[in-house]
């Protein structure tokens, strides 16, 4: 049974990913406990150099457990993904804080940063 | 009642959420190691090659500013130059959203500014130097708060002289962070921190790419023509500082 609820969540995922990549511009986002955990920026069909330092704390009431990384490196690409599969299920625990930096021709900036404690896509700052 | 219920449950889950300083210094100790910049450190112009990147960019930095430097811009195909130049084309095959960007579901393309909710106060172009609007859409997160909305957007527009996308970003106090190599760093637009880039050839068309900085705010804008010229340039640093002192 718990089988077949990750494999809904799974597909429910997917489907809301077509929906919120950002079609003319670029959006930033973090999701945890979403099946998966992770950070992503993306602009349909538009490839910059861009890398995403993705964070995922193992307790967001516990902080003390500490956490592990997920670093895409710079690449060029129009969807950079820093996603761990099937890290945490709905209800789960994990808070992520996706870092997005951009590289362009002789600088690098890094944009707000994306903190979430659920699978809503928003956000942003506070979840 | 219920709502009251509601809203105690839903405040320890915003309160327990918050990243505390602690954390940050643990997350930073990672970044700062990466040679990026972390969150809250402003705007720097940092010594030539600081910027960790791979052997190939390092080069294609090199090039790159040569060519501008020569030529005055990057001989190389501009997909986003051609596509700027088409753009109201794009927009009758695609049309635009039916749905408000009031939550963080729809990034589509809209009429104006008023269909998108913000997570602060939007800025935009001065009307004055719009000829014809093309098209506003999200940019940057969604936040839930302070104000719940987008933290940016995109504006496509006929200015007097080329097509253009105006990308303005608000940067929540204590997160950006802005690294310019020092051979890069202009002030071209109202003394702000700016770098110039401009790539294009005879097919593609010329993109004109301005970016400049503040703390609050990251703001690019992109002009595109079918030819090169230093009057280009000029019109468009002309309208990027227009656009800051909206």
């Amino acid at each position: 049974m718990k089988y077949n609820k990750n494999i809904i969540a799974g597909a429910l995922l997917l489907l809301n990913l077509n929906a919120n990549a950002g079609l003319y511009a670029t959006t930033i986002h973090s999701r945890a406990n979403c099946v998966n955990n992770e950070s992503i920026t993306w602009y349909a069909g538009h490839s910059y150099d861009w890398r995403v330092y993705s964070f995922h704390w193992y307790d967001m009431n516990n902080t003390k457990k500490g956490y592990h990384v997920i670093d895409t490196g710079m690449s060029r690409t129009w969807r950079q993904a820093a996603v761990h599969w099937g890290e945490s299920n709905p209800g789960g625990k994990y808070m992520v804080h996706g870092a997005h930096y951009y590289l362009y021709l002789g600088h690098q900036l890094l944009d707000n940063v994306t903190d979430v404690t659920d699978c809503s896509i928003y956000n942003g700052w506070w979840d | 009642m219920k709502k009251l219920i509601l809203a105690l449950g839903l405040f320890p889950m915003i309160a327990l959420s918050a990243v505390t300083d602690e954390m940050q210094a643990e997350m930073n100790k990672e970044l700062i190691k990466a040679g990026l910049p972390v969150p809250g450190s402003g705007l720097q112009v940092v010594p030539n090659g600081q910027i960790q990147v791979s052997g190939w960019q390092r080069d294609k930095f090199k090039s790159d500013a040569k060519e501008m430097k020569e030529k005055g811009y990057i001989d190389q195909t501009s997909e986003r130059a051609y596509e700027l130049m088409h753009f109201k084309e794009q927009v009758k095959r695609n049309g635009y959203s039916d749905n408000p960007s009031t939550n963080e579901g729809d990034s589509g393309l809209h009429r104006n500014a008023s269909e998108i909710a913000f997570s602060y106060s939007y800025v935009g172009v001065p009307i004055s130097e719009i000829k014809e609007i093309y098209g506003v859409a999200p940019s940057g997160a969604f936040l839930t708060l302070p104000q719940k909305g987008w933290t940016g957007a995109v504006v496509f527009f006929k200015s007097s002289f080329a097509n253009c996308a105006y990308t303005e970003k608000n940067i929540v106090p204590g997160q950006g962070g802005v690294q310019v190599e020092e051979s890069f760093s202009r002030y071209d637009v109202n003394n702000k921190l700016t770098t110039v880039e401009v790539e294009g050839n005879n097919n593609s068309g010329f993109l004109y790419n301005i970016f400049w900085f503040d703390l609050n705010y990251y703001r690019q804008l992109e002009c595109a023509t079918t030819s090169y010229s230093t009057n280009i340039l000029k019109s468009t640093i002309d309208l990027a500082k227009k656009i800051d002192n909206n």
